[in-house]
Order: structure tokens, then C-alpha cells, then sequence
């Protein structure tokens, strides 16, 4: 409409529709101009200027015209895995970190860490979850209690006994503490630590003396080994039926000091199907590093078998490729940073940095000017270096004028029996014409949150705003705590809280036992997960920043309900009961059908402006139209541009917005 | 002897107000029988409407007891079944702004009644027509004029095929010129032999149509009778003194 109408007076008035628009265009207030000069103005300025559009592009998740990579298979299988090692890492009171095995806890309770004052007067008591656990007695301490362990005797020679452990660690012990003897064999954890050497010797159990200490606990891990071999760290909660069994090297291989421990975890397995030959699905998931290699710096380009690295990675597999060997690139630039492994140089004209190995450099082509000179000399040090040819093993995915990019890690396959996974869905990958799914960051993020959470908030405010007009004073006053609460809380703080109090408050909770069944809302929370992995491909905030909005808004939903059908005359609901109706019947045959009427306009006000506060859900690191302009920012130094932009957006939402409310209104209008 | 449709025995009812308890009723007793019109009039706040709201429960009573159509009110489980059998017109007509007028008729027999569209639809065309606005079934309330919409709030109660109808002032918030053809409906259904229980100072109505005048103040029944008696040869000074109040007029 803003184009048009600030151009209608310079069109011949000669036929009806111009006619027509120069009568609408002068209805219009004065300020309708400004803002449609406003937006010619802004037209200009991004058709012409390749800045505003690329900005404008990043904002609307850079869509392209076609696609095929679609989307992602995820697969979710229950997969047996062998557990190697739980191991916490603990911060103690003088802010050292430590890390313990899951062995050596003894208790855990939430609450406060004195800080060591006398070490550091100024230091703050922390507060978290407190693990106690076991250490070694030392001298001069006063032994709690004792806990048992065995070790290899290493050989005599000394004032002291000595026990060496598998994990290469080694102890000095009182000798009346050992209980018993053996000859044997005491095996070390090769998957852990593969260089480590089985002990063979004399086995003693001993009575190993402790003191208790405590630290807060600032990470816990799980080191677990799937089937094929390949080695992950996950998070603990995320491992089911744990059970630990005695076994012996002959029965199975990675028996390691004679206990085998085993747990179901739910692995996700996201990536591209590539073959399926009825039983097995082999899933690409791809692990991108890529190279950026110029064409004037290509020597040869020949295809060639791309070998990865098994020690690695033992999901990994060889594969057809492209071999391309590169001439070494040539850089000159201040040095701001030289050690003995690598250089770092600015490059003439940039602002950040470059770290080049020092292996990768021919020495004898190396030029400094002043000569010889150093980062610590005064003034700046220019220097060129040459890197050496290299050969960049890979796959092409992506060929310009410019140059070619290399996928340079070898895609990692799992194989799945399709039976075996839990579930399956695809995530959507770029945002494209024909991927409109893939359409999920910036404005689109922005347009989504804000519909789905005014669903949600509508729902929950006509259901709550129905409850503030009942006559049962418990479902009254149970309303009235909910308004009262949520409105007086920041809508900012709302989302923080549910993000990081609620959210991980469910997530770890467990099921409460309600005699006949089992409550609990972790699975609640593992299905907005899976819906946050379908929208975003990953887990993030989405969902408690949609909750949030919701039940933020819902509060003042409420109440534009409540007002809404107090509005309605009393009169309607006595008709409507006379007629036999029962309450609910009248509530949604006569009340509700005239109270959305009147309440219609604040609707629409309350729509426009949960748009503008999704802006917020930026603290939660959604990638929203505002996030996307703060990144754009962080990239190119370049605010005015990027919130100028970003404004124009909202602005130009909310009045579509606005212009679909009045539709809204005028369509639902009483004669 | 056929029993009585409305019983109502000895009804106290009272008000919370802000400056206590208001008395509205003070032991009220009174029966109608089957086809019986029975006219209420009395000064304005002498209890007449509050008695009528009581007869469907839109009040609840403090103390006695009515009795409709042979069931309890105070005890009834669904209310809402005893009301259907009961139609009531409000001085302010609450016709439902947002329907038309063949979808005020339809909506309580869809919902309540259960009917199929198309017997609701028939049904109340031919109520729109007995009143006489079959012409206007597709208009909203608001572009009515008050008499058209009275009769359509009559033949609204009448589409839930109702035992007893009762009406609240039906005349009081119209033009005159009005009065005459909701008058005219309301006499035509009289003449059905609907049981009526009607609270007006329409006394050419009552004179026309009523079997028995009450005549009610400060929530007492302070006279009945058949209309000619009551009008010629009233027993108690009050209702004298109400009469040529109302005569003058």
C-alpha cells in the first residue's frame, strides 16, 4: 500500500482505480506519507546497496531457490554400550578442580563450599551440589575410615612398600594394611588409555586409609564404548540399566580389572541415509571441516581413494574422493604472535589475525623487515612467510569461479538395524523454496515463535479467564494466583526462568511413585526436545521460550477473557439459562461467541506486541531475527545497517500483522 | 380435580445487600393450575419479579418450597430439565445479538432439545410466523425494532414446546405503539390455553385475558381474584390505593 500511494498523485487521473486511490490517499493521515516515504526510502536504499542485502538475506536465513539436501534422517536407537569410566570433576574450596572416580563418592547433598579465606580473603562460597569424597590418607592426618584396594607389589628395594596401579599411578602403603597375597595379573584399561601396560607381579589387597574432602561438583561424565568400537563422553542421566558384572579377559576382551560394566544408551544418530540393503541402514552423519582452496593455487586435481584415520575414529570410513595438491599460500602481515610451534600474522588490510604452523613454513622464504626482528621489539614487525605444498585429501562440495571447497574429514557411517530404532523423522537442513521446513532461523523463527506461543497463550488465557468468572472460590482464587504471579514477573526473567530453572528441573526429574502409577515429566520434557530437534536440528531453548511467551501472555489473556465476558450483559446468560442451557452450554453457544467479539481489538493488540517481546528469546541464544542481526553484527562490525534492518523488519511485520487483525475484526463484526 | 402445575408454598426470599439483608419475600404461598393466566401486578420492588425468577430457579429461595410440574425445585437435580419446560420473556427481550432471528429460535432446540437442523429450522419458521415476523428470520436483533424483537423472544421460549410461560414485564421497555402486537401474541396464546403466569400493568390485558390478579406489595400477596371483581370491588385498602394510581394514568 506505501508504494502506491505515494506515487498515485503523479499518475494521470484519467481512469476510475487511480481516481479511486488519489480518494483513498487523501483519506489517509498525514503520517501514513511520512511512514510510506519511510519505506520508499528504505526500498531505495537496499535495492541499490549490496550491503542492505546481503544483511536483509542473512536475516531471512539466506534462502536459495532449490535444494537437495532436504533434510536429515535421525534415528534414535537403544544401543548396549560398555561403560569405561564415570569420573566427576569437582572444584575444590581453594579453586582448584579435581577430577575423582565415581568410586571414591561418598555422599552428595546440595548446598554451600566455604572458601578457603584464609588462602584468599576476597574469594565467594560457592553454592551447587557438594560431593564428598575419599582421598588417601596422608601424614598427619586423621584417618576416617578405609576403603579396599588391590595393586601390584612393586619390587623391594627400598624404606618404603610401594603399589604400582594399571592406570600407571602408584602409592606408598604401611604394610600391616595389606589383607592378602596373590601371584597374577592385574589388567589396565587399553581403551582408556592406549598406551598403558598390563602389571604382572605380586597382587596384594590392602586397607588404604582415607580422609573426606569435599568440592563442588561442576561436571560429571560417562565414558562409554558402543559395540563398533567407537569411544564417546556423554552425560550419565542419559544412560539407563546400568549393571556391572565380574568377567575375566578370556570371556571378554575389554574386561578390565575383572568387572565389566554395561548400561543402555540412547544414542541419536542424525545424518543422510546412503544405502540400505533391507537389514542394515547405513546413515552419512558428517562431521564437516572444510578447506577453502583458490584456483590459482590448485598444482594437480586427480581422484583418488581418501583414507581416514581408524585410531581416530572407528566409525570412520575410506572413501572415494578428491585428491588436490595446493600450492603453499604466501602471507605478509604484521606478526602479533610467534611461539615455537607457529606464527600468528595479521595480513595487510585485515583486522584479525592468522595462525600458521611453523611446520607448514619453508624457512629459507621467510621475510622480515626490520630484519630479524620480534613481536617484543618496539614498533611492528612485518614479516612473509610461504607455507609448503600440501595435499588436501577430500570430497568437492562446493565449486566456484573462486576456487573449489574441500570436505576434508572423512564422513562417519553408522550402521542401524532399522527395527532396532526407537524413532525415526527427518530435521530439516536449508532453507529453500522447496524446503520451506528448513526455513526455521531469523524471521521465520520470529514469525513461528510468536504464532505457536499466541496459540498456547490464547488457550491457556481463555481456560484461565474462564476460571477468574467462576463462582467455585478454589478455581478462583487458584486463577487469580496464577494472574497475579505471572504479571508481576518481568516477561524477561519468565523466559530465563523457565530456561534454565524449570527446564533443567524437569529434565532431571524423577518419577514420583503414586502408588498405582509413576509420575514423572522427563518424558514430557524428552518429547519438546525431539519437537525442538525436528524445527531447529538441534536441542535448544525453543521450546521454553515458546512456554514461557505463553504463559507470560496467558496471564494478560486472562484478562482481557474475564473482562471480556463480564462484558456481556447479565441478561444473556439468564436467557440462554431459562432456555434450559446448562452453564457450559450458555458459556459456549452465547457468552463466548459475543465476549471474543468485544475482546477482539486487545486480542490483536496483545498479538502485536507478543511479535515485538519475541525479540527477547534472544537471551536464550534462538537464532531470531534479532540474534540473527546481533551475529551479523559480531561478524562485521556493522550496527547501523544491521538494526536499522533489523527494525524495518519488525516494523514491517507488525503492520501486517495489524492489517490481518482489522481484517479479523471487520470480518467478525455485528450488523 | 387436576393438580395444581405451580405450587408455592410459604417462599421466603432475601437479598445480601450492602446494607444487610433485604426481605423480597415474605412467605408467599400460591398455586396455578394447568391453563391457568394469572397476572401479577404491584408497585415496582414489591417482589412480583423476584416470585417470577424464583418459579425457574433463576433465584434460589430461603425458605418453602416450590413445586413445578410436580418437581421440587429445591431438590431437582437437573434444574436445567425443569426449565426447558419452562419459558420465560424478559422485560429487556436478551435475544442473543450475534444470531439471526431463526438462529435465536434454533439454538436452545439444537442444544437443549437435540433436534436435527432441519426440524429446528421448521420449528421455527412457524413460531416466526404465528408471531408474525417470518419475513425478518434472517435479521440480527439489533436492526428489529423492540416489539418485533419481544415476539421473537416469545416465540423463542415457545420453540422448546414449554408447559408454562412466564413473563417479565414483557411490555414495560416498549414504544406504545408496540405494545399492542406483543399484546396481540400474548393473548392469541392465552386463548391456546398455555399455562401463563404474566407480571404487567397491562390492565386491558388482564382485564382480556387473566383468570386471576395478584396484586403484591412489600412481598406480600395482598389480594387475588378473578379481574372484574378485583377491579370493580377491591377488598383491601392498599390495593385501592394502588388501583387509582394506576386508573388515573
Amino acid at each position: 500500500m506505501t508504494d502506491n500511494t505515494s506515487q498515485a498523485p503523479e499518475e494521470p487521473i484519467n481512469n476510475r482505480s487511480a481516481r479511486l486511490l488519489v480518494a483513498r490517499a487523501g483519506a489517509l493521515p498525514w503520517w501514513a506519507f511520512l511512514l510510506a516515504l519511510l519505506f520508499v526510502y528504505a526500498f531505495i536504499r537496499i535495492s541499490t546497496s549490496e550491503e542492505y542485502q546481503d544483511i536483509l538475506d542473512a536475516l531471512i536465513d539466506r534462502p536459495s531457490a532449490t535444494t537437495s539436501d532436504k533434510f536429515d534422517v535421525v534415528y534414535e536407537v537403544d544401543t548396549e554400550v560398555q561403560v569405561i569410566q564415570e569420573a566427576l570433576t569437582l572444584r575444590q574450596p581453594d579453586g582448584t578442580r579435581v577430577n575423582i572416580d565415581i568410586d571414591d563418592v561418598e555422599g552428595r547433598e546440595e548446598g554451600r563450599l566455604a572458601c578457603d579465606r584464609q588462602a584468599d580473603p576476597d574469594c565467594v562460597d560457592q553454592f551447587g551440589q557438594i560431593v564428598t569424597y575419599r582421598v588417601p590418607a596422608g601424614d598427619g592426618d586423621t584417618p576416617v575410615g578405609t576403603a579396599e584396594k588391590r595393586g601390584v607389589l612393586a619390587p623391594e628395594g627400598g624404606l618404603f612398600t610401594i603399589v604400582n596401579f594399571p592406570n600407571g599411578s602408584s602409592i606408598i602403603i604401611d604394610p600391616n594394611n595389606i589383607t592378602s597375597r596373590e601371584e597374577g595379573t592385574l589388567l589396565c584399561n587399553h581403551v582408556l588409555q592406549p598406551g598403558c601396560q598390563d602389571l604382572t607381579g605380586e597382587i596384594v589387597t590392602f586397607e588404604l586409609p582415607y580422609v573426606l574432602k569435599q568440592g563442588l561438583l561442576l561436571r560429571e561424565d560417562a565414558v562409554i564404548r558402543h559395540p563398533d568400537g567407537y569411544v564417546e563422553t556423554v552425560r550419565p542421566n542419559r544412560l539407563s540399566d546400568v549393571e556391572t558384572q565380574e568377567c575375566t579377559r578370556e570371556e571378554i576382551e575389554t574386561c578390565f580389572g575383572g568387572e565389566y560394566t554395561t548400561a543402555i544408551f540412547r544414542e541419536r544418530v542424525v545424518g543422510t541415509e546412503v544405502t540400505s540393503d533391507g537389514e542394515n541402514i547405513k546413515v552419512r552423519t558428517v562431521n564437516e571441516q572444510t578447506v577453502f582452496i583458490p584456483r590459482e593455487r590448485i598444482i594437480n586435481l586427480e581422484s583418488g581413494l581418501v583414507e581416514c584415520d581408524r585410531n581416530a575414529n572407528p566409525r570412520c570410513q575410506d572413501f572415494q574422493g578428491t585428491i588436490v595438491a595446493r600450492e603453499g599460500a604466501v602471507t605478509s602481515g604484521e606478526l602479533s604472535l610467534e611461539t615455537n610451534r607457529s606464527v600468528s600474522i595479521i595480513p595487510e588490510g585485515q583486522t584479525t589475525s592468522v595462525e600458521i604452523p611453523k611446520a607448514n613454513l619453508i624457512q629459507d622464504e621467510e621475510v622480515r623487515s626490520p630484519e630479524n626482528c620480534r613481536v617484543e621489539d618496539e614498533g611492528a614487525c612485518f614479516i612473509t612467510v610461504k607455507e609448503k605444498d600440501s595435499v588436501v585429501a577430500g570430497r568437492i562440495i562446493k565449486d566456484t569461479d573462486e576456487g573449489i571447497t574441500v570436505q576434508t574429514v572423512a564422513p562417519v557411517f553408522v550402521e542401524l538395524d532399522p527395527d532396532e530404532a526407537e524413532s525415526t523423522r527427518r530435521a530439516p537442513l536449508g532453507c529453500a523454496l522447496n524446503n520451506i521446513r528448513g526455513c526455521n532461523a531469523g524471521i521465520w523463527l520470529t514469525l513461528l515463535v510468536t504464532f505457536v506461543a499466541y496459540g498456547l497463550a490464547l488457550m491457556i488465557g481463555l481456560v484461565v479467564g474462564l476460571m477468574r468468572v467462576s463462582s467455585n472460590p478454589v478455581i478462583y482464587h487458584l486463577s487469580t494466583f496464577y494472574v497475579e504471579l505471572i504479571r508481576g514477573t518481568p516477561l524477561l526473567v519468565l523466559l530465563l526462568f523457565f530456561a534454565f530453572v524449570i527446564g533443567p528441573t524437569i529434565r532431571d526429574m524423577k518419577p514420583i511413585n503414586l502408588g498405582l502409577f509413576e509420575f514423572s515429566l522427563s518424558g514430557f520434557y524428552a518429547i519438546l526436545n525431539d519437537i525442538e530437534v525436528a524445527v531447529l536440528g538441534e536441542e535448544s531453548f525453543l521450546s521454553e521460550a515458546v512456554l514461557g511467551l505463553a504463559i507470560g501472555y496467558g496471564a494478560f489473556l486472562a484478562e482481557v477473557f474475564r473482562a471480556g465476558i463480564q462484558s456481556v450483559g447479565r441478561g444473556q446468560m439468564e436467557a440462554a439459562r431459562s432456555l434450559g442451557m446448562s452453564y457450559p452450554q450458555a458459556m459456549r453457544h452465547v457468552i463466548l461467541p459475543q465476549a471474543i467479539r468485544v475482546v477482539l481489538p486487545p486480542l490483536g493488540n496483545d498479538f502485536i506486541a507478543l511479535l515485538k517481546d519475541s525479540a527477547l528469546i534472544t537471551v536464550l541464544a534462538l537464532p531470531d531475527l534479532l540474534q540473527l542481526g546481533r551475529l551479523y553484527i559480531t561478524r562485521t562490525f556493522q550496527p547501523i545497517p544491521v538494526y536499522l534492518m533489523v527494525s524495518l523488519l519488525y516494523v514491517l511485520l507488525t503492520l501486517l500483522l495489524s492489517m490481518m487483525v482489522r481484517y479479523i475484526e471487520k470480518r467478525f463484526k455485528l450488523p | 380435580m387436576t393438580d395444581p402445575i405451580i405450587m408455592i408454598q410459604d417462599v421466603h426470599k432475601f437479598f445480601n445487600t450492602s446494607r444487610g439483608k433485604f426481605h423480597a419475600l415474605k412467605g408467599v404461598s400460591l398455586q396455578i393450575m394447568p391453563g391457568e393466566v394469572v397476572t401479577v401486578i404491584g408497585p415496582s420492588g414489591s417482589g412480583k419479579s423476584t416470585l417470577l425468577r424464583c418459579i425457574n430457579r433463576l433465584e434460589t429461595i430461603d425458605r418453602g418450597s416450590i413445586t413445578v410440574d410436580g418437581i421440587p425445585l429445591s431438590g431437582a437435580k437437573n434444574i436445567n430439565k425443569v426449565r426447558a419446560e419452562v419459558g420465560m420473556v424478559f422485560q429487556s427481550f436478551n435475544l442473543f445479538p450475534h444470531k439471526t432471528a431463526l438462529e435465536n429460535l434454533m439454538l436452545a432446540q439444537r442444544v437443549v432439545r437435540k433436534r436435527g437442523r432441519d426440524e429446528a429450522v421448521e420449528k421455527a419458521r412457524g413460531l416466526l410466523k404465528k408471531v408474525g415476523i417470518h419475513d425478518k428470520e434472517s435479521s440480527y436483533p439489533s436492526q428489529l425494532s423492540g416489539g418485533q424483537q419481544q415476539r421473537v423472544a416469545i416465540a423463542r421460549a415457545l420453540a422448546m414446546d414449554p408447559k408454562i410461560m412466564l413473563f417479565d414485564e414483557p411490555t414495560s421497555a416498549l414504544d406504545p405503539e408496540m405494545i399492542k402486537e406483543v399484546l396481540d401474541v400474548m393473548l392469541e396464546l392465552a386463548k391456546e390455553g398455555m399455562t401463563m403466569v404474566v407480571v404487567s400493568h397491562e390492565m386491558g390485558f388482564a382485564r382480556a385475558a387473566a383468570d386471576r390478579i395478584i396484586i403484591m406489595d412489600e412481598g406480600y400477596i395482598v389480594e387475588e381474584n378473578v379481574p372484574d371483581e378485583l377491579f370493580e370491588n377491591p377488598k383491601s385498602e392498599r390495593t385501592k390505593a394502588f388501583l387509582s394510581k394506576i386508573i388515573k394514568h
